[in-house]
């Protein structure tokens, strides 16, 4: 009988199928484990790693905490990471990592370059993770957080609502941590976390406790106020949003930034590099807390001690920056790379004395927009006052 | 050009056919040139041809006014009873004044009624017998008369079910084609409305009536439709399906390349952008060619509502042709070999569902798939009362039960339902889509996403390779015609859609232009 051409080519195809073994990297879910952010210590010269891994059953019970902690050992980071499968024993997942938590010792001993070489070359990694670094790094990736099932997860999200709103976090990821660390200058910071430990009836959580600076990717000193990290941001234009109390000899004032702009221009004068900082900002009202009416002089002198503030925030962060061992994180290196090329060439070996000595010129503006619901104030008028008031 | 090509080969095709074999139309004892003798032997070789049958009418009489007898013989219950009497028996018996000399003077001056032919072979006779019409033999002529007196037995008027609309006409065809010609009749007064009839179907002998506008219509189309509903060589036609598999461009592809609606409204819409409707006696079924793929998207009810809501659906519509094709697929890709691509939490709550799922997910969704198929095949088939509890087990009992007992995930269910939805948003292509949704699970349960898109692609292509009637079958989108768009994604309001569909070859540019 004879058959048909496509009925044989139809069964090659059916028997041939049967030689594939598997789909090619096909996994089930249930075959795999997802890990959600990793704490890096070292325990006598081997790396130890803490992941916390998400366990889906958790989720389905709706308990607080929908992961375990799990930790493994090697001599090197990809080794320990596989070696996790031991205690797993599920394929691993690396690619919804969001948190990478690394022990302060390990940062100022060996820096972050030896730990991230895996990160950044292994496909699987996000660059989009976030860096931070601890004292106690398991602790606080395991610190249950106050919201979120995940606590990596609400340390990342966390990370990007403070951004948004606080602008007193350096929210460094992977990717703004190349950015720095490889760029021509390379000195860098990271967030550090500590632990937030209050009598009841507060919750413990996870805190910031400041700005680590880095050069060559070891951490080498850092900022504790949280107003310098919001200057030292400023010089990022990392500044979309945050409350500023300003004193004026009233009382307090806060000032809620709408609009923030940071322009660095360095330009050569008499043969000596001077740079230009101008900062313009616009911003509203949050709250009035002086009795005393807020006319328009009082506002006048609002925006020249907000400005004032600002102006003081950026120059300690700058202070901060050229003590010894010399860091520029303050993207002024950048510029003159960017902007000055044939400068750059020059001074680049040397250019940590040259950032020591450099006179920098900041400028602010300010503009204060908006007065809120309520105007000038919420006390009752004194009787005989006719000031002036705003239109 | 390929349009020309393509009448070119179908011309040659059909001329070998015709040379090869000639087509019978009665049966084999049925001679061609029996000739009509006297009354008696006529009367015995009906019976002979027919057997004999019980409703068969035979009344021999006396016509009035000659001293002549006539037989008439016709098929009771195909007939007009109340008709015969009134105008054919009470006028011939009761003539007394009207010398009646021959067969000529009989249908001038005596019968009642409006279509009288004459017939000249036996043959021709029991055909129109059959057809239900009333023959009348008279002694010693050698030809009959044939007068039709067909009782139209019809159902009522009623709303097609398959294609409810919120506004406009309600009205949908019927069976009886004597009762749909007038439904477009009156809907287009315009002396160049053409319809034209045809019978095929050895044993069914089908009437077929085509529809068209002379002046808008391309003849060519008109043409090839007649050529290719006059070669189809087959036993029975029942419904108008029969005729859609035998004259379509693409038998081999799961995408219709002919449109069919049971709304006279519609297809009048259709007649009017210059296509050609087929029109098929005992079925309310009509057809039109040419029939391209963004018609499957479109509604009556679109013109009639506002442009702005009716295009959004549209939009819908486009969506939920993808969706329902693609959506299980890209889930089998994206959980079994792209898990970054989905956000941390989803895949969180994904992984939550699955975790203690027996079954790979490839055949927990084609699991699922299928008895969604099940249910769907067993409500539509079970008479309508059982049809409501299948859809409540289907829906609630397996659903509900299959996740609680741990057998599927819920985001399974979710997505079956989705995908199941979605299907009879585009009815035309239900049953394309339903298929390609199984198809398409493959490359992406094999090689993920590559898979998936290599699927759409070859989908694509060969969507882009189907013609209906000469005209591409994704025009206006490919070839591009953008001026036509305004009926595609969208519907532009009326005003703006004056000028005719390019993608229709047909005889004018301009809808309708005032004259000067």
């Amino acid at each position: 009988m004879k058959q048909p051409k496509w009925l044989k080519l139809m069964l090659l195809i059916v028997i041939l199928s049967f030689s594939l073994t598997g789909c090619w990297s096909s996994r089930e879910l249930s075959e795999a484990a997802f890990l959600a952010g990793a704490a890096i210590t070292k325990e006598d010269d081997e790396y130890k790693i803490i992941f916390q891994v998400l366990q889906p059953t958790q989720i389905k019970n709706e308990t607080p905490e929908a992961f375990v902690m799990i930790s493994s050992t090697g001599p090197t980071i990809p080794e320990a990471i596989r070696r996790l499968i031991k205690g797993l024993k599920r394929r691993l997942y690396l690619t919804h990592t969001r948190v990478l938590v690394v022990d302060s010792k390990v940062a100022k001993e060996e820096g972050f370059f030896p730990l991230l070489d895996y990160g950044y070359r292994e496909q699987q990694f996000r660059l989009t993770s976030y860096l931070y670094i601890a004292d106690d790094p398991d602790g606080i990736l395991g610190q249950q957080s106050p919201l979120d099932p995940m606590t990596a997860f609400g340390l990342s999200t966390g990370t990007d609502t403070i951004k948004q709103d606080l602008s007193e976090m350096a929210a460094v990821n992977l990717k703004d941590f190349a950015e720095m660390a490889l760029g021509p200058t390379g000195d860098s910071y990271v967030t550090i976390l500590k632990m937030h430990t209050e009598e009841k009836p507060a919750m413990t959580h996870v805190d910031i406790d400041g700005t680590a600076l880095l050069k060559d990717g070891k951490f080498v000193k850092s900022i504790t106020d949280p107003t310098v990290t919001r200057g030292l941001l400023r010089f990022h234009n990392e500044v979309p949003d945050g409350i500023i109390s300003v004193k004026v000899d009233h009382g307090n004032a806060s000032i809620d930034v709408l609009k923030s702009s940071t322009k660095i221009s360095p330009r050569i004068q008499n043969g000596k590099l001077t740079v230009d900082i101008q900062v313009q900002e616009k911003a509203d009202i949050a709250d009035w807390e002086s009795n005393k009416t807020l006319d328009e002089k009082m506002l006048k002198k609002l925006e020249n001690n907000y400005a004032r503030t600002i102006k003081r925030e950026m120059k300690k962060a700058l202070e901060i920056m050229r003590q010894d061992p010399v860091t520029d994180v303050s993207q002024i290196g950048v510029e003159v790379y960017r902007q000055l090329p044939h400068y750059w060439q020059q001074v680049h070996h040397d250019w940590d004395e040259q950032f020591k000595n450099l006179e920098v010129n900041i400028q602010v503006q300010t503009q204060l927009q908006n007065m809120g619901l309520i105007q000038h104030r919420n006390r009752p008028k004194p009787k005989k006052n006719d000031v002036k008031l705003l239109p | 050009m390929s349009l020309f090509k393509k009448w070119k080969k179908r011309k040659l095709n059909k001329q070998k056919n015709k040379n090869g074999k000639s087509k019978p139309i009665v049966r084999d004892n049925l001679k061609d040139d029996m000739p009509i003798r006297d009354l008696k032997t006529n009367v015995k070789y009906i019976k002979t041809i027919l057997g004999n049958p019980p409703d068969l009418i035979v009344r021999s009489i006396y016509i009035g006014g000659s001293d002549k007898r006539a037989v008439i013989v016709g098929i009771d219950g195909i007939l007009d009873k109340d008709l015969i009497q009134q105008s054919v028996i009470k006028p011939l018996v009761s003539n007394k004044q009207i010398t009646i000399k021959n067969l000529n003077s009989v249908r001038d001056h005596l019968l009642y009624a409006q279509k009288i032919n004459r017939v000249n072979n036996m043959k021709q006779v029991v055909i129109n017998i059959l057809e239900g019409t009333l023959i009348l033999f008279m002694e010693g002529e050698k030809e009959a008369l044939n007068i039709d007196l067909k009782a139209v037995e019809a159902r009522n008027i009623e709303e097609p079910k398959s294609e409810p609309v919120v506004r406009g006409p309600h009205e949908g065809f019927t069976e009886a084609l004597d009762t749909n010609i007038p439904l477009i009749r009156k809907r287009i007064i315009d002396p160049a409305l053409r319809f034209k009839m045809l019978k095929e179907g050895e044993k069914t002998i089908t009437n077929i009536c085509l529809v068209y506008i002379e002046d808008i219509a391309d003849p060519k189309i008109v043409d090839e439709v007649i050529k290719r509903i006059e070669s189809i060589d087959t036993e029975a036609i029942v419904e108008s399906g029969y005729i859609e598999q035998f004259i379509e461009d693409e038998p081999q592809s799961i995408f219709p390349t002919v449109g069919n609606t049971e709304k006279p409204d519609r297809l009048v819409g259709k007649l009017l952008e210059g296509r050609v409707g087929i029109l098929v006696d005992s079925t309310p079924v009509a057809l039109w060619v040419p029939y391209l793929f963004i018609e499957g998207f479109q509604s009556a009810e679109d013109y009639y509502s506002r442009p702005y809501y009716s295009s959004f659906v549209r939009t819908i519509r486009h969506l939920s042709f993808w969706i329902s094709i693609l959506l299980p697929a890209f889930y089998v890709a994206t959980q079994n070999f792209h898990k970054e691509m989905l956000p941390t939490e989803l895949l969180a709550s994904i992984a939550a569902a699955r975790e203690g799922v027996p079954f790979p997910l490839l055949m927990e969704i084609v699991m699922m798939l299928v008895t969604f198929e099940i249910l769907r095949e067993a409500g539509v088939r079970m008479p309508r009362a059982i049809g409501q509890a299948v859809s409540i087990v289907g829906a609630l009992i397996l659903g509900e039960a299959a996740v609680n007992a741990g057998i599927v995930g819920t985001p399974t269910i979710i997505i079956v339902a989705v995908a199941g939805i979605t299907t009879f948003i585009v009815t035309p292509f239900a049953d394309a889509v339903t298929i390609l949704r199984f198809l398409m699970l493959i490359p992406a349960g094999l090689i993920g996403l590559y898979g998936l898109e290599a699927g759409v692609l070859a989908l694509l292509v060969h969507l882009a390779s189907l013609n209906s009637f000469g005209v591409p079958y994704l025009s206006p989108v490919a070839p591009l015609t953008l001026d036509n768009w305004r009926d595609v994604f969208v519907r532009a309001p009326l005003r703006k859609m004056k000028r005719a569909p390019e993608t229709v070859p047909q005889q004018r540019e301009v809808r309708h232009r005032k004259p000067d």
